[in-house]
């Protein structure tokens, strides 16, 4: 049974919908990408996953529970953490009380996490009593999946985790979410890199005006002449 | 080179303008404490009471600002609901305590008396506003969540002519004093140079006020909810995300606020000469301008605020004996206006982010 199951889903802001019934899946272990022109309905997709908007139709089940409608702080309780595109950080708290918010709903001592994270991102440590808001744009990501990974998740969804950073960052962004999933953490992120998000994929999916486009293995989309006509530049 | 200097300027415009109005402040203590006619200390310890008071009540008005991203124009009629409260409280104590403990039924013990009845009317008046604004919270802003920020503001207006009505109703428009005897007893010091007096109320007024200050920085710097109610105020979709329970976040923001602007009131009542139910309107607007003053939406700037309002209103009049005690309050106005011409975002505000 897969971990993250979206089903016929749809859900908008006012009178527009912007998901048109999507179907969308997850299995235990997998890099799933969503990729799209902009407008589809990504990002969208993502908030509907996390709770933060409600669907009008359709199911979203995690691990087996369905979660439809249930609040953020409901599903991270499940397992499930998210990384916003923008406004990721607490950027007047310092790097170690941002991954203390991260693990907030823990009442536990949880300083053995934040060592943990910090071996995977080992710029973090220098900089732990710095405030987020005066960290350059990579760090910042690594802060804010940092924040989402203290709670360990078994599903960490991305919304765009390369957006703004300059080509070096990008692959090294990659290469942590590659490690990430590594130790075991599931991964569903929306990406405008569509090449190299889909070349580290198991699997895509494209949409486009709130609907399914096209799905498969990451591999085949990138060699996909349809895919590549339309959303990969030729 | 003038084009060089021209463009740093132009460059460096905001941090200027920051360390030019830091350093009006530092000429004015200089000015006050050293050089007017009628300066020295004294006027500078009367404006830090005044701005101690402020300070209490200031916090509440910007962690409603930040948090619930509004200005709630009901803070200073709950601050005055609570100093209305332990007023009754205070009553009550001073007839009912020396029948519980007759010592204090004692004449030699009368100033005792007051001084517990005082303070557990102080205890009283703190959970007394916290519940009534938690009450409103339920009743009224919780409906409202979701709201544009100016349809809370209106809702809060109403909620204050709404409290002020409810005093008058229950208490009286006459003015009311407490019990404890304001002007015993009084202290005579001389440090070095400095010299002041200070009444016994004026010493607590300002411990009481700066210890209480300390104590929320500290709750806001080390504890889990101090942390997850700044990272609220800083981003409440990501703390939503993080699993922080919002709701339970605001009702701490209301609790501490009103808590303190209880705590004011009852300061403002000992202080000002007493209470009346219009008193709450007319500190709102002193905490309006040191809200602002130091920055909308920071605690620490809503501190500071304070302070320099407090101060500046002192050291600005006291010295020069032709203008009349009554134009204090334009002072306050006054910073305010000039504030907001050349650096809306307060003393200690960034400008760009959100508020």
């Amino acid at each position: 049974m897969p971990l993250l199951t979206v089903e016929q889903t749809t859900a908008g802001y006012g009178e527009m919908n912007i998901l048109n019934e999507v179907s969308v899946f997850l299995e235990e272990g997998e890099i799933v990408s969503l990729i799209g022109p902009n407008g589809a309905g990504k990002s969208t997709l993502m908030k509907t996953i996390f709770g933060l908007l409600k669907p009008r139709q359709g199911k979203i089940t995690f691990n087996g529970r369905d979660c439809t409608s249930w609040d953020p702080d409901q599903i991270v309780k499940l397992g499930m953490c998210y990384v916003p595109q923008t406004e990721n950080v607490f950027q007047s708290l310092t790097v170690k009380e941002n991954m203390e918010m991260g693990a907030f709903i823990r009442k536990d001592d949880f300083s053995g996490r934040i060592a943990e994270i910090f071996n995977l991102f080992p710029d973090l440590r220098t900089f732990k009593d710095k405030k987020a808001g005066d960290l350059s744009g990579g760090q910042r990501q690594m802060v804010a999946m940092g924040r989402a990974l203290m709670l360990d998740p078994r599903l960490l969804l991305l919304d765009e985790p390369s957006a703004g950073l300059s080509p070096k960052l990008v692959q090294m962004i990659f290469e942590k979410i590659r490690e990430i999933n590594a130790i075991g953490v599931s991964i569903l992120m929306v990406e405008q890199n569509a090449k190299q998000a889909l070349a580290l994929s198991n699997r895509g999916y494209v949409l486009a005006t709130g609907r399914n486009q096209i799905e498969g293995a990451g591999k085949d989309l990138l060699n996909d002449p349809e895919v590549a006509r339309l959303y990969l530049g030729g | 080179m003038p084009a060089t200097l021209l463009s740093w300027i132009r460059h460096n415009r905001e941090a200027i303008t920051k360390w030019v109005i830091w350093g009006i402040i530092a000429l004015g203590l200089i000015w006050g404490l050293f050089i007017a006619d009628n300066g020295g200390p004294q006027p500078i310890v009367d404006g830090i009471r005044f701005g101690s008071i402020l300070m209490l009540g200031a916090i509440g008005l910007t962690l409603t600002y930040k948090i619930l991203n509004f200005a709630n124009f009901a803070h200073g009629d709950i601050l005055i609901f609570g100093a209305y409260i332990a007023f009754s409280v205070d009553g009550l104590m001073v007839d009912s305590l020396p029948q519980l403990f007759p010592i204090l039924a004692d004449p030699a013990n009368d100033d005792l008396l007051r001084l517990i009845a005082l303070f557990i009317a102080m205890i009283s008046a703190v959970f007394g506003a916290i519940g009534f604004a938690l009450l409103i919270d339920r009743i009224l802003y919780r409906r409202l969540r979701r709201s544009a920020s100016v349809v809370l503001v209106i809702a809060s207006f109403g909620m204050a002519l709404f409290i002020r009505a409810l005093v008058q109703a229950v208490w009286g428009v006459a003015t009311h004093t407490y019990s404890v005897r304001v002007t015993l007893p009084m202290y005579v010091d001389a440090f070095g140079i400095f010299q002041f007096r200070m009444t016994l109320l004026q010493l607590v007024t300002i411990t009481t006020a700066f210890t209480l200050i300390i104590l929320l920085h500290l709750f806001l710097r080390y504890t889990r909810t101090g942390k997850a109610m700044r990272a609220m105020s800083d981003n409440m979709d990501l703390a939503r995300v993080s699993g922080i329970n919002t709701e339970k976040m605001i009702r701490w923001t209301w609790g501490i606020g009103s808590g303190l602007a209880a705590v004011a009131g009852v300061f403002a009542g000992l202080n000002l000469g007493g209470l009346t139910p219009i008193q709450g309107s007319d500190i709102l607007l002193y905490l309006f301008a040191a809200v602002i003053l130091g920055g909308i939406g920071s605690p620490y700037g809503a501190m500071l605020g304070a302070l320099v309002i407090g101060i500046a209103q002192t050291i600005l009049i006291a010295p020069v004996t032709t203008i009349s005690s009554q134009y204090k309050p334009g002072i306050a106005f006054l910073l305010l206006i000039i504030m907001l011409l050349v650096r809306p975002q307060g003393l200690l505000g960034s400008a760009g982010r959100k508020g």
